[in-house]
């Protein structure tokens, strides 16, 4: 089954990319523009990786992130959150309420890819 | 004054009116029945003489006028002898001690004898007693007064020494009369600082001239009282070594009368970490602004290049390759700016270091809320830096919050530092809190008492956030990370230099002395001295070790502002001396050279007189190196040997100890022989002698520089002998 990657983000410019990103690597992509559309997806359909932004509209990302986490159902989702908020207390926060890894924008679309390959394998494993 | 009541005393006193007063009372009393008797004597014989020639018997007449003459004089003699015992006798007793009680503060009254005059003697008790009494109460009430005025100086000295700011008095001609343990603690990098010394040794003078300048001429023309500043004006200035700069306030004091500038106060801080801070700030903003144009710029015009179909792969690639390159180096320094700016965004709110358990005591206690809860301090203390009124009301909020929401009753309280943060956790058994919900408790106002402030602002004022996380089995944890704290709080702190003696206002009405030798000993500056040697004989080679001196000003041995440093003579210290002075090789070994020792000692003696015991033999050692070391011991010297030889003859021993001795002066024998217990006995001494000068009639620099030439050479001849 195709590795399934969840792109969480509210500005176009970035989801544009990173949806292409993730295609070109060969894994099922999908959006959603707000935490409530977010936690939504996952619901239905729980992704193997989340690129998750903090400054997104209807529920941040550490609420999104924290929530998850509070399923057990969800453990194996893994939470990547991409995000132009740098400061070491945001990261430290970040990776507190349970996200695996904290990438802070602008990135290095060939440094994101590889994580997430690292995370989660190839697409079709 | 007494002086003056004595005077008016005198001056109250009956002039002598001629013989008849000069005599005394007695003698008087005496004369006067000397004069009965030798009256009644004359008349007995008179009439004898006159009854013998009207024809009584001579011998007859003999007999019974001379019986009768004899027992009259008898009479008499009698008579006055008890008016001397009864009446003048006690008369005078009386006087004599009413003329005590007036002059001399006796108390009581000898009224044994003086039952027969009457009621002079109690008259004369109850006056000498009321006079006892109002004596005693004025007495009283002077020590109540000067109690108060002690006690109000002592309030005001302690308002001046906790102060945060530095603070100094000038005469107008820059001489200091005060300072606070804050201007000490900033100035003494850049110099000594003391009573009396000039401030612009100190700090720049420039700024302080221009300053008084506008503020003399502000009051000169009335200015001031309708000027917004007064008569301050504001002030920046550098210490003398240009390390530091000081920022302050500069304000005119007016005499007594208010007619005419008297000296100046000065207020100040040092600015340099905060200069420093804003100007990289500024830089960082100009960096994150200007200087982002370029890399912008190079973007923008590759990709309007790019935009264009007509340009070819190769061109088409490089331009790509451009757009690579330019948001790299773009994304690399928003990270160094982010860097730089870390330390920076720290200083906007003041803040302060705090002890864990207060803040946590104080937070437990708040109870604002109506929630029922207990709450344990666990763990080590630690200190930390925040704005501990706000946290306090945050954690407080917090617990009542949580309580309700997690309904629980108690809870732990823990501080951890951990890599160069301070984790303050609040843990509870219960579930984890959700962030919304949390963000919405942020979003409230705190106390009124805070101003108003909501838990966000807090936070924000922190440059921190905080967390729920589950911690354990069933027990949730609250995690707000502050920062560590700013000061070293290693036990005790260093200990204080103690001035005793920080201010002088006597020497704001001191008069400019133009010729130093006429000016009176007591309103002098000197620098009482004394140094260790290697030996005896400095023409041989001798060295000094150690030099230390202390300060007279206007009278006072001031024990804060003394010089005391050992010397390393770059030669060994000889087993004899060091018997003497306790000094060996190795307490030199780390001690800087004479030739930095001796310009500072110089500075030290800057406008004072030198003085010191054998003051020949330490000035010799002074001189022999000034030249090499770039100094000039030009000033006044005196030398308490011959001071104490003018007043008191050659022939008692003059060392220290016994003038010591003789003025009742205390030197601990541990104390003796080293450079600064010798300096400070000098200087004891020398202020006694200066007294005693005074008295025998010499006042003068002058005057005591001569007296010191004549003894010094009755002495030389002396020795010759």
């Amino acid at each position: 089954m195709t590795r399934h990657v969840l792109v969480v983000d509210d500005e176009d410019s970035i989801t544009l990319s990173l949806r292409h990103l993730m295609k070109r690597e060969g894994y099922q992509v999908s959006v959603a523009r707000d935490g409530e559309e977010a936690l939504a997806a996952v619901a239905a359909d729980p992704p193997d990786l989340m690129l998750l932004d903090v400054m997104i509209p209807r529920r941040d990302g550490y609420d999104v992130c924290q929530t998850i986490r509070a399923n057990p159902a969800w453990a194996d989702v893994k939470i990547v959150m991409v995000s132009a908020r740098g400061r070491d207390i945001e990261v430290e926060k970040g990776l507190a309420l349970g996200a695996d890894a904290y990438v802070t924008k602008p990135f290095s679309t060939r440094e994101l890819a590889q994580m997430v390959r690292d995370l989660i394998g190839a697409p079709d494993a | 004054m007494p002086e003056a009541a004595a005077a008016r005393r005198a001056e109250a006193a009956p002039k002598p009116r001629g013989v008849a007063a000069r005599l005394s009372l007695r003698l008087r009393v005496f004369l006067f029945f000397a004069l009965i008797a030798v009256a009644v004597a004359a008349a007995m014989t008179g009439v004898m003489v006159m009854l013998g020639q009207r024809g009584a018997a001579v011998r007859d007449l003999v007999l019974f006028g001379g019986a009768a003459g004899f027992a009259l004089v008898g009479v008499v003699v009698w008579v006055w002898l008890k008016f001397d015992e009864n009446l003048v006798r006690p008369v005078e007793r009386i006087a004599r001690d009413a003329r005590a009680a007036a002059h001399a503060g006796a108390e009581t009254l000898d009224d044994a004898a003086a039952q027969y005059l009457g009621p002079l003697a109690p008259a004369a008790r109850d006056i000498v007693a009321a006079l006892a009494e109002a004596r005693a109460s004025t007495r009283a009430a002077v020590g109540r007064a000067t109690a108060e005025a002690a006690r109000r100086r002592r309030q005001l000295e302690t308002v001046l020494r906790d102060i945060d700011q530095g603070v100094l008095i000038c005469t107008l001609d820059h001489k200091i009369t005060l300072y606070n343990p804050r201007a000490l603690k900033i100035l003494r990098v850049s110099g000594e600082i003391g009573l009396g010394r000039p401030l612009f040794t100190l700090v720049t003078a420039q700024p302080f001239r221009h300053a008084l300048e506008r503020l003399q001429g502000r009051f000169a023309d009335g200015r001031h009282t309708t000027h917004r500043d007064g008569l301050s004006a504001l002030v920046v200035c550098a210490t003398a070594d240009g390390g530091r700069t000081l920022q302050g306030r500069v304000t005119l004091m007016l005499d007594e009368a208010e007619a005419a500038p008297a000296g100046y106060v000065v207020a100040f801080d040092d600015v340099t970490a905060t200069l420093a801070i804003q100007v990289r700030r500024d830089r960082l903003l100009r960096d994150a602004t200007q200087g982002l144009r370029q890399p912008v710029a190079n973007l923008r015009a590759a990709v309007e290049m790019l935009a264009d179909p007509e340009i070819d792969a190769g061109e088409r690639a490089a331009f790509e390759a451009v757009l690579a390159k330019e948001t790299e180096s773009l994304g690399a320094r928003l990270d160094a700016l982010e860097h730089d700016s870390r330390d920076l965004l720290a200083g906007a709110w003041p803040m302060s270091d705090v002890f864990s358990t207060t803040l946590f005591t104080a937070a437990i206690r708040r109870r604002t809320g109506p929630q029922n809860f207990t709450a344990e301090i666990v763990g080590q203390p630690v200190w930390l830096h925040c704005d501990s009124v706000t946290v306090v009301e945050l954690l407080d909020v917090l617990m009542n919050r949580i309580a309700a929401e997690a309904r629980t009753r108690t809870f732990t309280l823990t501080a951890t530092p951990r890599e160069g943060k301070v984790y303050l956790d609040l843990a509870w058994a219960g579930p984890v809190i959700a962030m919304t919900v949390l963000e919405g408790w942020l979003a409230d106002p705190l106390d009124p008492s805070v101003g108003g402030v909501t838990g966000r602002e807090v936070l924000e004022r922190h440059q921190t956030d905080f967390w729920c996380d589950a911690h354990g089995e069933g027990r949730a944890r609250l995690r707000l990370p502050l920062a560590a704290p700013v000061d070293a709080h290693l036990g005790r702190p260093p200990p204080v230099d103690a001035r005793p003696e920080f201010y002088d206002f006597d020497l704001m009405s001191r008069v400019d002395p133009g010729r130093i030798d006429d000016t009176p000993l007591r309103a002098l500056d000197f620098v009482v001295f004394d140094t260790e040697t290697t030996g005896l004989e400095p023409s041989r080679g001798d060295l000094m070790i150690s030099v230390a001196g202390v300060r007279i000003v206007n009278g006072r041995v001031l024990r804060g502002e003394v010089f005391n440093q050992l010397i390393n003579p770059g030669r060994r210290i000889p087993a004899a001396s060091t018997r003497i002075h306790h000094i060996d090789d190795a307490m030199v070994a780390d001690a800087p050279g004479v030739d930095k020792v001796l310009p500072r000692f110089r500075a030290f003696t800057e406008g004072a007189v030198l003085v010191a015991h054998n003051a020949a033999f330490d000035m010799r050692f002074l001189t022999l190196r000034q030249e090499a070391c770039g100094v000039r011991f030009d000033n006044p010297v005196l030398d308490t040997v011959l001071l104490a030889a003018h007043l008191d003859g050659q022939a008692d021993s003059l060392t220290l100890d016994r003038l010591a001795e003789r003025f009742a002066i205390e030197i601990a024998p541990e104390d003796r022989h080293t450079a600064l217990g010798d300096s400070l006995a000098t200087a004891e001494v020398f202020l006694r002698l200066v007294d005693m000068l005074e008295a025998a009639g010499v006042r003068t620099l002058r005057e005591a520089i001569a007296a010191s030439e004549t003894a010094g050479a009755i002495r030389r001849r002396q020795a010759a002998y």
